[in-house]
């Protein structure tokens, strides 16, 4: 290498680290061939940090990034031999196992919606105008027959089932392209599967398209708008800085390397005076003192009183902060190397007021055996918590735990009352005992798809949409149960049993999609809505003795008229 | 995250543009099966969340009613995907839809 590239190569080593050193070697050859442009030109735009590399990376920004950086340096960019290719999309596809579609008409749209399982269809089967919007191809894997929805059980945006139909669709206006996962809503940011890039469906197949229909996206990547969607927000130094959390109304970003940017006039924090862990704590460093970034206070730093010293001491995978408080226990934080909290402990506290390390996402451990309340929306973005224990506490508000899809196990059995949403995106739980629990609110459990057992004793009141994705509930002991909102376990098809001789009030679409129910107590239901065992087979087999009325009595009684007729079809046909 | 309120400055097709303060944005905004006296007009407001404003400006957006079948479900004010339009004193909520 000539040593100017040499040298470019290490200050942007230095600057951004090596991964991005290296990911500049293959992306601006061209540039590199001018001594000192591409740092000059990176350092103008990026404020240098690590994190500018996982940012492109994680966003799948690559094509973005070289476009703008050719663009800021003047220099035309030389398309690459690998992904020039001659064959069209079409041929792409072939290869990767796929048949390619295109869509002229409406019509030809709704050929594909067979393809979709019920509430997973795609808002396109019901757009007439997509195909004014968009120019519109559906990619069909050649083995779509052997791919079944219930195989997933824990649907991932870009797994097999997700990627077995993909709807691309290009704006006709900017040609935007979107690659739709056949799961739709299910998985988060269904419209853009892998990132829309159309490379990891076949390589070579963004330049096929382009070459073929012309669809080259119009975008002007060196507009401020464009990288401020990824979290890149353009200071008054003219420098673009990527930022973890942002207050949108009073103009304050904060960003890594302790930088706030307040106004668009960027100013970093002293390192060695201050840390900003979670993204918004400010932590002096010399005191252990903790404030919010915009000076309010809140329910965590609430929980942090009457501390007396504070240490900070390194451990594996980041640091501990100690604080030693009067007349009880040490309160611990663990923050990992990005700062943000991964271990609470504070058991001198016995209540936690609302939106408790709301935007927190990476707490793995917490400590609070002493609490008796908790308000509401308590850990509300978290998904690191995989076990937790609320040894004493009674009740917990509405929105709490409302994003994890990981918690294992979940143990609280003085546990009374539950507001709406509890843990409500939740695949991993399985078991669940709550001996106290008198209501399960709105929502609660909703797509806790792989839940076998539920144990509440004490319960009475089960309100809407709570365990309505329960499909694999096989053992529920709820014999005090007075009541079950609409959408409650509409999708399991595993239980069997069902012991509810209290049972007054049932719902709409109970148990709709359940066959496999063979014994069951209704001795006290007097009202129930339609949808109740829709698909059952033989809802005769159940007694209903003091049922006064419903919509589905209709459907029941004639499966009794006619058990009754066939019953009396030797000649004596009473009814 | 906290919610943000948006007045609508301006509709040119289903190109937006919003005002929040002294701070605006344009983002191509679609609406689906809404009753005609529910459709956004200038003068509307808007409440979303600030996640809102992280949304691609060059993608559009969807947004249709509640119980429309290519959305997820909303679990609380503060979701996402929640866009709650306010027509005088009336409020309408809408949620995004995908596909």
């Amino acid at each position: 290498m000539r040593k100017g590239k040499k040298d470019d190569y290490g200050i942007i080593k230095s600057k951004y680290g090596e991964k991005m050193a290296q990911l500049c070697r293959t992306l601006f050859p061209e540039i590199l061939d001018v001594d000192g442009l591409l740092p000059k030109v990176l350092m103008d735009t990026f404020y240098p940090s690590r994190d500018v590399y996982n940012a492109i990376m994680y966003n799948d920004l690559k094509e973005q990034f070289k476009d703008l950086i050719f663009f800021k340096s003047g220099i035309d960019e030389v398309v690459k031999k690998e992904v020039a290719t001659d064959k069209t999309p079409f041929e792409l596809m072939e290869e990767e196992g796929y048949t390619l579609y295109e869509c002229h008409t409406y019509e030809d749209i709704l050929e594909f919606k067979k393809y979709y399982s019920y509430g997973e269809i795609l808002c396109t089967f019901d757009d007439p105008q997509r195909i004014d919007e968009c120019h519109v191809f559906f990619a069909v894997k050649n083995n779509v027959d052997e791919i079944k929805r219930e195989d997933f059980i824990n649907p991932q945006r870009e797994d097999e089932y997700s990627l077995s139909v993909v709807s691309i669709q290009f704006n006709r206006e900017n040609f935007r392209v979107s690659i739709k996962s056949r799961y739709n809503h299910t998985v988060k940011n269904p419209d853009a599967t892998y990132g829309n890039d159309l490379d990891k469906l076949a390589k070579g197949l963004k330049y096929s398209f382009e070459k073929v229909y012309g669809f080259k996206r119009k975008i002007d990547v060196s507009e401020d708008d464009f990288w401020e969607d990824y979290n890149f927000v353009k200071a008054d130094d003219g420098r673009f800085y990527l930022f973890n959390h942002f207050d949108f109304l009073n103009d304050i970003y904060i960003c890594p390397n302790n930088m706030i940017i307040k106004n668009g006039i960027p100013k970093q924090l002293p390192p060695e005076k201050f840390t900003i862990i979670d993204s918004q704590y400010i932590l002096d460093l010399r005191t252990g003192q903790m404030w919010n970034y915009d000076g309010k206070n809140d329910s965590f730093l609430d929980t942090i009183q009457n501390v007396e010293s504070y240490k900070m001491e390194k451990v594996e995978g980041g640091k501990k902060i100690t604080y030693t408080v009067k007349d009880g226990e040490d309160i611990e934080i663990v923050i990992n190397k990005n700062n943000n909290i991964v271990k609470y402990k504070n058991n001198n506290i016995i209540e936690i007021g609302d939106r408790f390390l709301f935007s927190n996402e990476e707490l793995e451990e917490l400590e609070i055996k002493n609490v008796i309340k908790i308000g509401d929306d308590f850990c509300h973005y978290n998904n690191g918590l995989k076990e937790l224990e609320l040894d004493n506490v009674l009740q917990i508000g509405d929105y709490a735990l409302t994003s994890n899809t990981v918690m294992e196990k979940f143990k609280a059995d003085k546990l009374i009352k539950v507001g709406d949403d509890f843990l409500c995106k939740d695949f991993a739980l399985r078991f669940l005992n709550l001996p106290n629990l008198e209501k399960l609110s709105e929502g609660c459990f909703y797509q806790c798809e792989n839940l076998e057992v539920l144990y509440a004793f004490k319960l009475k009141k089960i309100e809407k949409e709570c365990l309505t994705y329960a499909s694999k509930l096989k053992k529920l002991y709820v014999p005090n149960l007075e009541e079950i909102g609409n959408d409650v376990l509409t999708y399991n098809d595993e239980l069997s049993t069902f012991f509810a001789p209290r049972l007054c009030n049932i719902g709409e679409d109970v148990l709709y999609c359940n066959t496999t129910l063979e014994f069951a107590d209704f001795s006290s239901l007097l009202y129930c809505e339609d949808g109740f065992l829709n698909n059952h087979p033989n809802i005769s087999k159940f007694s209903f003795p003091n049922l006064i009325m419903c919509s589905f009595l209709f459907r029941y009684l004639s499966e009794k008229s006619i058990s009754i007729f066939n019953r009396n079809d030797k000649g004596d046909r009473k009814m | 995250m906290d919610m943000i309120s948006f007045i609508i400055e301006s509709i040119d097709g289903y190109s937006y543009i919003l005002k929040s303060n002294a701070k605006k944005i344009r983002r191509d905004i679609k609406f689906y099966d809404l009753d005609k006296e529910c459709m956004p007009e200038v003068g509307d407001k808007i409440l979303v969340n600030q996640n809102f404003i992280l949304l691609e400006s060059d993608v559009v957006i969807r947004y249709g009613n509640m119980d429309s079948p290519y959305g997820k479900r909303i679990s609380n004010i503060k979701d996402d995907d929640l866009l709650v339009l306010i027509k005088n004193t009336k409020k309408y909520y809408l949620k995004r839809i995908y596909g």
